[in-house]
């Protein structure tokens, strides 16, 4: 599957060369705002993102921020860089995106400090976030476009769990570390 | 060729392709780190065998405490009992240990100790604590603790110690995801709490005998020992050879048992109960105070009985406080006064003054003259307290971080004497 990856990379790059050839360069802002289809193993979920920043010929790169309610909800905040393949309305894009998943896990899966029954309590940590695909631009005359995507992200998040070991009376923590790898069909608009 | 290619419907279909390649890649990963105890095991006679004199160890979870002439018998919960030489009470020595596995609680009459060896008592003479002997096993006075801590143990066998263990084990990630995340499922609260298995009460609360925690009393003739939910009556008419008399069943969540005048006050997470033990093998229950659910070792004197109220782990509830109530007659206990405290344990009381545990405050002497109004005299900061045997201006506490003595004969300048701490 890499390999036919890297093939359509390569195809793209190819022909998008040609076209850049006279083109002048200047920083632009852009807002892209996207609706997410997550898709893993153990369901599908809905994010919501969006990317500002500037573009330069065919680069673009900006910062990102999102609502990703895959498992547990969290806000991912990531460094965004795409790369446009050729220069007509309609184009692919490949992107990558990096950063920090912060999390916003929602009350009830937070307990409360003393139950009934000890001393426990859970708390999520931070962890990473990374998304990685293909997409297609579809340009509208005002400069506008629409954008599909694919892609492959990974979000990782880390909860403890505390509470009193039933033998020393002390304070033990267990550590849930949740990797969940999707993927993400974006459907937004470039403006 | 490009535009061909780049046409948006066999882009789309493009982007489906790959997604379809992409769909097969995605799988969630999800780990839990956590410990758990593995049982040690030994026949039951290598077991009972082992109950002598064995070279001291270091106290890590102290227990139930007894005092007998110049040394202090001192529970390490669910291992035995630790022998300390208090001859000189400015430096305690750790002289020996008695392996008694299961081993929560424990009574001294005279030359006896009697100690619980899980579902058995049994009796150990310390006429010379340098080489005590058991003299006979007393079998099924406690049948509840036939299990415990969510384990139910090989019956021909006796669990003799804990090994902590570490690992690290794929867990479900948690199972069908909705558009908004995942449902709460009980898989993560499972995991805790099969863990933590049943809360050991002992585990994290020392106890003193003599004092307000004590679950083992004495009285003339006959040990009462209460469990979760009866009254055990042992004859020691004999003290070397106990008999099991009765059992009484007194409700659920009993917690400790002190005896005044003839009459046991129980504390249970209810309420407090006042036994009448004009018969020693058939106790009759005088009267009750009710309470908010929550921790209550009691003691009493002759008018008043004094009840510590405390939240947290295994106690639930949610108050902290002292209530005084008024025993002046008996059949029914009036509540006098209540004081708020931080998280109190233990507590004693000698003469008018009354010594209070109070969890991380640390150790908090009241005058108690006029009950309806304590005046706090002096706070011992530094220490998490769970109980105090107070007599005669010594007092001896029990800490989280080790076994200290104060001689408070003078309130004005009281001084710690010794400290002997915990591993």
């Amino acid at each position: 599957m890499k390999r036919i990856i890297i093939s359509a990379i390569c195809c793209f790059c190819m022909c998008s060369v040609p076209a850049q050839v006279g083109k002048k360069k200047v920083y632009k802002f852009h807002s892209i705002n996207s609706l997410v289809l997550v898709n893993g193993n153990n369901g599908a979920s809905a994010a919501l993102q969006t990317v500002n920043g500037f573009a330069k010929g065919s680069w673009f790169a900006g910062i990102g921020l999102g609502l990703d309610y895959y498992q547990y909800r969290s806000v991912p905040v990531f460094a965004d860089v795409r790369y446009e393949l050729g220069a007509k309305r309609n184009k692919f894009f490949v992107y990558g995106n990096a950063g920090i998943n912060f999390s916003w896990v929602q009350d009830e899966f937070l307990d409360e400090p003393v139950i009934w029954n000890g001393n426990r309590s859970n708390n999520f940590n931070n962890g990473f976030y990374s998304d990685a695909g293909i997409g297609l631009s579809a340009g509208f005359k005002n400069g506008n476009a629409f954008v599909l995507s694919l892609g492959y992200s990974r979000k990782t998040m880390e909860e403890k769990i505390t509470y009193d070991d039933w033998r020393t009376g002390n304070s033990q923590t267990d550590v849930n570390t949740y990797r969940f790898n999707r993927v993400l069909l974006k459907a937004g608009f470039w403006f | 060729m490009g535009n061909r290619f780049l046409s948006l419907p066999i882009s789309l279909l493009l982007i489906s392709i790959v997604a379809i390649f992409f769909q097969s890649c995605v799988k969630d990963n999800c780990t839990s780190r956590y410990s758990y105890w593995e049982p040690v095991y030994r026949t039951q006679a290598e077991a009972r065998a082992n109950i002598k004199n064995n070279p001291s160890k270091t106290i890590e979870r102290p227990g139930k405490i007894y005092i007998r002439g110049n040394y202090i018998f001192l529970n390490e919960i669910d291992k035995g009992i630790h022998i300390i030489d208090n001859s000189n009470p400015v430096s305690p020595r750790n002289i020996a240990f008695i392996d008694i596995p299961g081993n929560m609680d424990m009574a001294v009459k005279g030359n006896m100790l009697y100690a619980d060896f899980y579902t058995d008592l049994v009796a150990i003479n310390i006429s010379d604590p340098l080489h005590v002997a058991v003299t006979k096993f007393t079998e099924n006075v406690f049948p509840e603790r036939a299990w415990g801590n969510g384990f139910s143990p090989n019956p021909t066998a006796v669990i003799v110690d804990w090994v902590r263990r570490d690992t690290t084990v794929t867990i479900s990630c948690g199972g069908n995801s909705g558009i908004f995340g995942r449902m709460k499922s009980a898989d993560v609260l499972f995991l805790a709490s099969s863990q933590s298995g049943g809360q050991n009460n002992a585990a994290s609360s020392p106890f003193g005998v003599g004092g307000s925690m004590a679950r083992f009393t004495i009285v003339n003739n006959h040990m009462y020992a209460v469990s979760q939910s009866s009254l055990n009556i042992v004859s020691i008419n004999n003290p070397a050879e106990p008999v099991f008399n009765n059992l009484v069943n007194i409700g659920w969540g009993i917690e400790t048992i002190y005896p005044f005048n003839n009459r046991l006050f129980i504390g249970s997470n209810s309420g407090m109960f006042v036994y009448d033990i004009g018969n020693p093998t058939n106790p009759v229950q005088l009267s009750s105070f009710n309470h908010v659910r929550s921790c209550d070792p009691v003691i009493a004197d002759n008018n008043n009985a004094y009840v510590t109220l405390r939240s947290g782990t295994f106690c639930q509830g949610f108050n902290n406080q002292l209530d005084v109530l008024d025993i002046s007659n008996i059949t029914s206990p009036v509540l006098k006064k209540t004081y708020p405290m931080t998280n109190p344990h233990g507590l004693s009381k000698d003469g008018n003054t009354l010594i209070i545990c109070d969890g991380k405050d640390g150790l908090k002497f009241y005058d108690a003259a006029n009950v309806n109004s304590l005046v706090l005299l002096k706070t011992i900061s530094g220490a998490e307290t769970y109980d105090v045997i107070a007599q005669n201006g010594w007092a001896l506490v029990v800490a989280k971080d080790g076994l200290y003595q104060y001689d408070y004969s003078s309130l004005a300048d009281i001084k710690l004497l010794s400290k002997l701490s915990i591993q």
